[in-house]
């Protein structure tokens, strides 16, 4: 037996020699088709070289055409001022920077992994004075040695006292409603282990305090985000993950199976959700009042030169008037909505050599339908960089700016709440 | 979700790619390509059975890359050699630098079974053939090992 123990102690040693890899999830999330990784990393070489020697600051202009078949060009870098700060509200570096600039410490580490992408890390209240953030606090993991644990946490930071206070451990993800309700995940314990499902149920909190547990039973919940007064909230399913509705304490409905919440619209009546273990992928614009769908179009029948067709749109999208925004594995896309009616505007196709992993959680720039803001990561071997973009859809150009961190975790506040303010 | 499976196994499943493949950049790419084809059949597969799931489309991968890699050697020799050889683990241990020159085969049967601590059944499961072929396979992979290092002991 000699022989089987040596190579089970060369191979357990070896094992270990090899590390963790560098991998990452946007790898194998974004990209549709099993490109070769070997050409990511090429390109991601191509362009911290390029970023090099043009400084940490660029435009890019013409990176897209617009159009129903919009034409994918080579974005253009040239330098610019390297004074400007990321122009929108964002987590980073252990601190909170408002749009103008000011910063403040988090008593909480950031965390974003239990969300999954389809729920904000940072949330800002409807009166813009508090930014809700999810936090983690690692415990020593036990069992196999690809386990994790710790505690999630959401704190609450008050902009106006630059207090950072607990709301509630063992909890992540929340909603947060323009009357000041939020709505969470609270786990049945309050240490998350990787090796076993983290049951939990969603909970409702009013600004006094009180609490209303609206899952009817425990499970594997995300909350996503308030359509007026009704919750929408994800289940965790083996592989997938199911949409839902709660109008109230035990009163849920599925709005689709592997669907995911791009937008809700400005009044908070209707949604946009992708569905993506659909063929062809489509957008549909659903009722929330009724969960009926209201349109959809089809993602296959949008040509856009350069890259086959738009595969997959993410959250983190906006909507504002009749036009919304959302990520997708070609880059960022505008949807038109008129009455009942929705299709494909406008598509920022992004070469790869560009972006290798497309621009995140796109928001429109107050005040705007066509200007949008976004962020995108950028890796070189174990390296991770942040770019962030002002795109401009009418003039088909983007600024490009690096972001000053060299923190592994970057995120964007943004309430997705609808609506967020007036009565009713 | 997709998100926690790939959070959990990428690690295992890197080691086991890289392994058996004796590449962190290779073993990288395994990994990611399992995901990528694993990804829309996960939906449908129990918690427990994901990483035997994915541990079967890892040495798929990795299978079509070495058969993918022979034949650029042949047409390429030494330069397509020298490509895939990772620098950085070149004073990897003896015997896994011995495992690695075994066929593909035999070296798949020995790690699935003498690291990932598999039964003959599920070796063969995984690999997709009979579990006389794993017994066989085995063998004779540990009888190159054993005619090189000794039986220990």
């Amino acid at each position: 037996m000699g022989i089987e123990r040596q190579l089970r102690d060369s191979l357990r040693r070896s094992a270990g020699s090899l590390g963790e890899p560098s991998l990452r999830w946007e790898a194998v999330e974004t990209r549709p088709q099993s490109a070769a990784r070997s050409w990511v990393r090429v390109s991601i070489a191509v362009v911290v070289a390029f970023s090099i020697a043009i400084a940490s600051f660029v435009i890019l202009r013409d990176a897209f055409s617009r159009g129903p078949s919009p034409a994918t060009v080579a974005p253009t870098p040239r330098p610019t001022d390297t004074s400007v700060h990321v122009p929108f509200e964002n987590l980073r570096n252990g601190h909170l920077y408002q749009a103008g600039g000011q910063a403040q410490p988090l008593v909480g580490e950031l965390s974003g992994g239990l969300m999954g992408w389809v729920s904000p890390v940072g949330v800002d209240s409807p009166d813009g004075t508090k930014v809700a953030y999810n936090a983690w606090t690692a415990v020593a993991a036990t069992g196999s040695a690809n386990s994790i644990a710790g505690t999630p946490s959401i704190r609450v930071i008050d902009t106006t006292t630059s207090s950072d206070t607990l709301f509630e451990e063992g909890a992540f993800s929340l909603a947060w409603r323009r009357d000041g309700i939020i709505a969470y995940f609270r786990g049945r314990t309050k240490t998350y282990t990787g090796v076993s499902p983290y049951q939990g149920d969603i909970v409702v909190r009013a600004p006094g305090g009180a609490e209303t547990t609206w899952s009817a039973q425990s499970d594997r919940y995300i909350v996503a985000a308030w359509a007026g007064k009704t919750l929408l909230a994800y289940r965790e399913l083996e592989g997938g993950h199911e949409l839902l509705a709660f109008d109230g304490p035990g009163q849920e409905r599925s709005l689709g199976t592997n669907s995911t919440l791009i937008t809700v619209s400005p009044d908070g009546t209707m949604a946009l959700v992708f569905d993506g273990g659909a063929y062809p992928p489509t957008v549909r614009l659903v009722d929330i009042a009724s969960g009926k769908d209201l349109g959809s179009a089809d993602l296959l029948s949008v040509g856009v030169d350069g890259v086959d067709s738009i595969q997959f749109l993410g959250y983190g999208g906006d909507w504002v008037g009749e036009y919304a925004v959302a990520e997708s594995d070609v880059g960022l896309v505008r949807l038109h909505i008129v009455g009942v009616h929705v299709s494909v505007s406008d598509v920022m196709a992004f070469k790869r050599s560009a972006f290798p992993i497309q621009p995140h959680e796109p928001h429109f720039l107050p005040g705007s339908d066509s200007k949008v803001y976004a962020w995108a990561p950028m890796d070189s071997g174990n390296v991770r960089t942040y770019r962030y973009l002002i795109c401009n859809f009418a003039t088909t150009s983007c600024d490009v700016g690096e972001v000053d961190t060299n923190d592994t975790m970057f995120a964007e506040v943004h309430n997705p709440s609808r609506p967020l303010s007036g009565h009713g | 979700m997709f998100r926690l499976a790939f959070e959990r196994h990428r690690v295992a499943l890197f080691r086991l790619a890289g392994l058996l493949s004796g590449d962190r950049v290779d073993a990288e790419d395994i990994v990611q390509d399992a995901f990528l084809r694993a990804g829309p059949k996960l939906g449908g597969i129990p918690e427990e059975e994901q990483l035997p799931y994915l541990r079967t489309v890892c040495l798929n991968v990795w299978r079509s890359r070495t058969r993918r890699l022979a034949v650029m050697r042949r047409h390429a020799s030494k330069r397509a050699h020298e490509m895939v050889m990772d620098p950085s683990l070149e004073e990897r241990d003896e015997m896994w630098q011995a495992l690695l020159r075994l066929p593909p085969r035999q070296r798949a049967c020995l790690v699935l079974r003498f690291y990932e601590d598999l039964p003959e059944r599920q070796t063969a499961e995984v690999l997709g053939c009979s579990v006389g072929t794993v017994k066989s396979q085995t063998s004779r992979g540990l009888a190159k090992l054993r005619g090189e290092f000794g039986d220990g002991d």
